[in-house]
């Protein structure tokens, strides 16, 4: 299913994957590690900004909008970029938002997916 | 000389003075030998003088010419007496203060100029006494010489002559007058004669009577004036004795005149008494009366012709004696008295025919023509056959020979049909009276109040009925005589106005108007009396034009719900208009939790001032009333002081303006799940109409937010499940792409996942507008906006909205056209472009959509010799059933199809 990288060598980048429906979570992760990267899932807004807060190497936050929680979708992103500014930003979602309410620098891929799209979006940021 | 000059006259005083002068001009002729032969004392003449004057009962005083000013240097007690000064007020001051206002200035003049020429002079002034009362001064002034010749003194003596002098007035007066009575009475012929009966004063009337003149008569006997045959009987001196007898007599009789004719007196002969009382001649006045004495008997002979003219007249003409008696009636008076035989009723006291007040009303009559008068007034007497009539009655008297009245003519008239009349027009009045009183109409009759400018500024009730009482709610008989702005201060003034108009333009007019002071609405008409005058006719309406008010209400509250609006807004919408058609200060919707306590209000709708209830409550914070708000009953307040459930709290509900109230309850699954309420800080009788229309709009809103909840609720479920279906879609797109990752023909794997690509691409486009519509050129921009860059096609077509159907089925399709251009047409290499146009056409009667896909500037194309997938696709067509026709011209592909416009469009 998922190649990985053989332990020791250069750590790969970390992305925070944010998906509550648990298929389009593992899709969602398959096309981190395509993109060469380590993915955490995490399913609530809350646990996202938990794990922002608890540690460091983050480079990536894929996030779909239309987790439920209390904050939501683009509230929840633009507090991430709020509060930790280098942290690049790849959305998906039901509906794609108004380009303005989109973080800047913020990528947003539409469902259903767009493989290339979304993995080539996640390599650049985490390049 | 002789020293006892108290008890002298003046003028024997006076005669004393001269005789003094007299002296002293002798003494001087004859010098001094005349003065040592006289061999006086060595009292000198002066202090004789003064020893005179002293000791006089007649006031006098001596001034001193040589002094200053004349001033008095000697008076005597009796000038004191009469002036009332004291000594010292008098020696040494000029006697002018003596003068006062009353003195006669031309009198002062006199004196003044018999002092400079040093004359004697006697001369009555008035003059006044200390204590300022005037007293008519008889005075007489002398100079004083001495031996020399020269001027030594002034002498004055003083009499009071005021009592005299008015008695001479008032004598005066009298004789004057009498003088005039006597010489004018022309009328009256006066004649004075002596004891003895000699003529000693004869008057212009006797002359004009009698024709002699007083001098012919004067000293003649009176009895040249007496009658042959009354000289004859001695009539002269039987009226003397008489008179001396009883004090006078009355002369009435034919009387001799001058030429030998006659004439009839009328008069008296009293005594002529003197001053002093005797009896001293007789006085004798008379008028002539002839005249009348022969009219009077001429009278009597016209008495018969009179007869015939009584006859003639229709009037009831009586003649009665001084008692009331009936002597007689006219032959008119006879038939409309239905008399048929006079000697009948003669003699019969004519007061009698009258009933009740009449009889009372015939003898004061009578009384006044007795006296002179003339009587007068109506009433009621029955004919003789018993018929009631009714009769103006005049009651004058007949004057006898001697003018005093000696009998009294009646005069009745038949007033029966005229009185007959007057109670008809009562009756009718009150017939008229009575309808203006039972019309349920209001009726006012008004009579315009001009300012000092002349515009009309108000206006007088000048009569109501009692339906106006009704229809206002007031007395009726509280406002006649009292202006409309007096009775309903601060009133519109469209109501004075109008009115006016009606007066000054003579037109009449009908309105609709409202009197805000008693919230109640009229409806009329106007029109005019003239005159300054106009009625008014009208009906309340306050019933209709709130009716209207709720109607319209209404149908604005079911337009404000046409437009979606939040339920919010739905809410604010309801309580707005409640507001406004009721005239109230607050309407607010409150929503009752679940527990059936709390209660709360997110916004109401107030009027200005009044305060917002928008809060948290406890529904048992509102009192007795909250348990039937609870079980679902409509609460109707009109007086929250009235009302025992309020009662206790109504300072609280007061507080916050609500002095009435009405709540509505909205019930929801045998809950009450809000309130609607209705404030307002006055009390008010709420009607069944009101409380209807109330709880009217408080069901549509419940409907209205039930719809809007529904609404809401649909919309969340679609996006819900417009999401599900999104995420479904990427998993199958995923699943896919993991379970064929081995298989090394990508081309299939690829198409599969485009296509399914382009199936979500619609879903958005549906999700977008509700699952309702797309439009054609966004889903033909979408699906190419996938396949190419824009400039590289034209999209040309008027606005069509797409069916669900239509639009995931015309996306799918326009993805194959797309697909196999960008494959092997023109959008294969860097140029080449597809024009994608579409119109409305009318062909076979129905309209229907068609588009044409057309490919240029690509590689020249063939046709396939396998149909794939996407060809089967793309020859379903629009909506399935076909109509496509795919052309490959060497320029490029092109595709047109075509589908009936209602199935492309079908939700």
């Amino acid at each position: 299913m998922t190649a990985r990288q053989p332990d020791g060598a250069n750590p790969k980048p970390v992305v925070l994957v944010l998906q509550d429906e648990p298929i389009l979570a593992g899709i969602m992760r398959d096309f981190v590690e395509e993109a060469g990267c380590d993915a955490v899932v995490v399913r609530t807004a809350e646990a996202a900004v938990r794990t922002l807060e608890g540690r460091t190497d983050i480079r990536v936050v894929f996030a779909d909008l239309d987790v439920r929680g209390s904050t939501t979708g683009l509230k929840l992103v633009a507090m991430i970029r709020d509060r930790w500014p280098p942290i690049e930003l790849v959305l998906t979602g039901a509906l794609a938002p108004d380009i303005d309410a989109i973080p800047a620098r913020g990528v947003f891929c539409d469902k259903p997916f767009r493989e290339n799209k979304v993995t080539s979006a996640i390599r650049g940021f985490a390049a | 000389m002789n020293n006892d000059l108290h008890g002298l006259s003046r003028e024997e005083l006076e005669a004393e003075v001269l005789r003094l002068r007299a002296e002293r001009g002798e003494r001087t002729a004859h010098g001094a030998e005349a003065f040592s032969r006289r061999d006086h004392s060595p009292v000198s003449d002066a202090d004789v003088l003064f020893s005179a004057v002293d000791k006089t009962g007649l006031p006098m005083i001596l001034t001193d010419p040589n002094q200053d000013d004349d001033p008095i240097v000697f008076t005597n007690r009796a000038f004191l007496d009469l002036t009332g000064y004291g000594i010292d007020e008098v020696v040494g001051r000029n006697c002018r203060f003596l003068q006062g206002p009353a003195t006669e200035p031309n009198h002062v003049d006199e004196i003044r100029a018999a002092l400079r020429d040093n004359r004697d002079l006697t001369i009555e002034i008035t003059n006044h006494r200390r204590d300022g009362t005037p007293f008519v001064n008889a005075l007489f002034i002398g100079p004083v010489f001495d031996g020399e010749g020269r001027l030594r003194y002034r002498f004055g003596s003083q009499i009071d002559v005021t009592e005299a002098h008015r008695n001479r007035r008032r004598l005066a007066e009298s004789e004057a007058r009498q003088r005039a009575i006597f010489d004018s009475a022309s009328e009256m012929a006066i004649v004075v004669t002596d004891t003895a009966g000699k003529v000693t004063d004869w008057n212009v009337g006797a002359e004009r009577i009698l024709g002699w003149s007083a001098e012919e008569m004067r000293g003649q006997t009176v009895e040249r004036i007496f009658t042959p045959e009354d000289r004859a009987a001695g009539r002269a001196r039987q009226e003397m004795a008489l008179v001396l007898d009883e004090g006078h007599a009355k002369d009435v009789r034919w009387h001799l005149r001058k030429d030998g004719g006659r004439f009839y007196a009328v008069g008296d002969m009293t005594s002529l008494r003197g001053l002093d009382g005797t009896h001293q001649g007789f006085v004798k006045a008379f008028s002539d009366r002839t005249q009348e004495r022969n009219a009077a008997t001429k009278e009597q002979a016209d008495a018969e012709f009179m007869r015939s003219v009584l006859a003639s007249s229709a009037d009831c003409i009586k003649v009665l004696d001084l008692d009331g008696g009936l002597t007689f009636m006219s032959e008119g008076g006879q038939k409309v008295m239905e008399v048929s035989d006079f000697n009948h009723i003669k003699g019969c006291p004519w007061p009698s025919f009258w009933q009740g007040q009449g009889n009372a009303d015939a003898l004061a009559a009578l009384a006044t023509a007795r006296d002179g008068g003339i009587g007068h007034f109506q009433g009621g007497a029955d004919t003789f056959l018993g018929n009631a009539k009714w009769w103006d009655v005049q009651v004058t008297p007949i004057f006898g020979a001697d003018g005093r009245p000696e009998r009294i003519l009646s005069v009745s008239r038949d007033i029966t049909e005229r009185k007959t009349f007057e109670e008809r027009l009562a009756a009718s009045e009150a017939h008229w009276r009575d309808l203006f009183e039972r019309l349920s109409e209001g009726f006012i009759v008004g009579e315009v109040v001009r300012d000092p400018a002349g515009r009309v500024a108000d206006w007088r009730y000048v009569d109501v009925n009692s339906a106006w009482g009704r229809l206002v709610g007031m007395a009726s008989d509280s406002v006649v005589g009292r202006t409309i702005r007096e009775v309903f201060p601060g009133i519109e003034d469209a109501w004075v106005d109008e009115f006016a108009d009606v007066v000054e333009t003579g037109e009449p007019v009908t309105f609709v108007r409202q009197v805000g002071t008693l919230a109640r609405w009229y409806e009329g008409r106007a029109f005019p009396l003239g005159s300054e005058r106009f009625a008014v006719i009208f009906l309340e309406v306050t019933e209709r034009m709130q009716a209207d008010a709720r109607r319209s209400g209404l149908l604005e509250f079911g337009e404000r719900l046409r437009s979606a609006i939040g339920t919010d807004a739905i809410a604010m919408a309801a309580a707005a208009i409640l507001g406004r058609v009721l005239g109230v200060g607050r309407v607010g919707y409150g929503t009752v939790g679940s527990d059936g306590e709390s209660f709360v209000v997110e916004e109401d709708w107030t009027a200005a001032g009044f305060p917002t209830l928008a809060g948290r409550y406890r529904m048992d914070d509102y009192g007795l009333y909250a348990e039937d708000l609870r079980q679902g009953r409509t609460v109707v307040i009109g007086d929250v002081r009235e009302d025992p459930r309020t009662a206790a709290s109504a300072v609280t509900l007061e507080a916050v303006y609500a002095r009435t109230l009405v709540n509505v309850p909205i019930v929801e699954k045998c809950r009450t799940v809000a309130v609607l309420y209705v404030n307002d800080d006055r009390p008010r009788s709420w009607g069944e109409p009101e409380v209807a229309f109330i709880r009217q709009i408080a069901e549509l809103t419940r409907q209205a937010v039930e719809r809007r909840r529904a609404e809401e609720r649909q919309d969340l479920l679609n996006h819900e499940l417009s999401h599900r279906l999104k995420n479904t879609m990427a998993m199958v797109v995923s699943i896919a792409h993991q379970t064929l990752r081995s298989v090394s023909e990508r081309g299939p794997v690829e198409a599969f996942e485009k296509r399914i690509q382009a199936l979500a691409s619609a879903h958005d486009l549906l999700l977008r507008k509700d699952w309702t519509a797309a439009d054609l050129r966004s889903v033909c921009r979408e699906v190419l906006g996938n396949a190419a860059e824009a400039r590289r096609f034209t999209l040309d077509g008027p606005d069509v909205a797409l069916g669900p159907s239509a639009a995931l089925s015309a996306s799918l399709l326009l993805h194959e056209l797309a697909t196999n251009a960008a494959k092997y047409g023109s959008l294969s290499g860097e140029e080449g472009e597809v024009e994608v146009r579409w119109w409305i056409d009318g062909d076979a009667g129905e309209p229907g959509l068609v588009l044409r896909w057309r490919e240029h500037g690509g590689p020249p194309v063939v046709a396939p010799t396998r149909r794939g997938f996407g060809s089967r696709l793309i020859r379903t067509g629009l909506v399935g059933t076909g109509e496509v026709d795919v052309t490959y011209h060497t320029a490029g592909l092109v595709a047109a199809m075509r589908a009936p416009l209602v199935e492309v469009q079908r939700l």
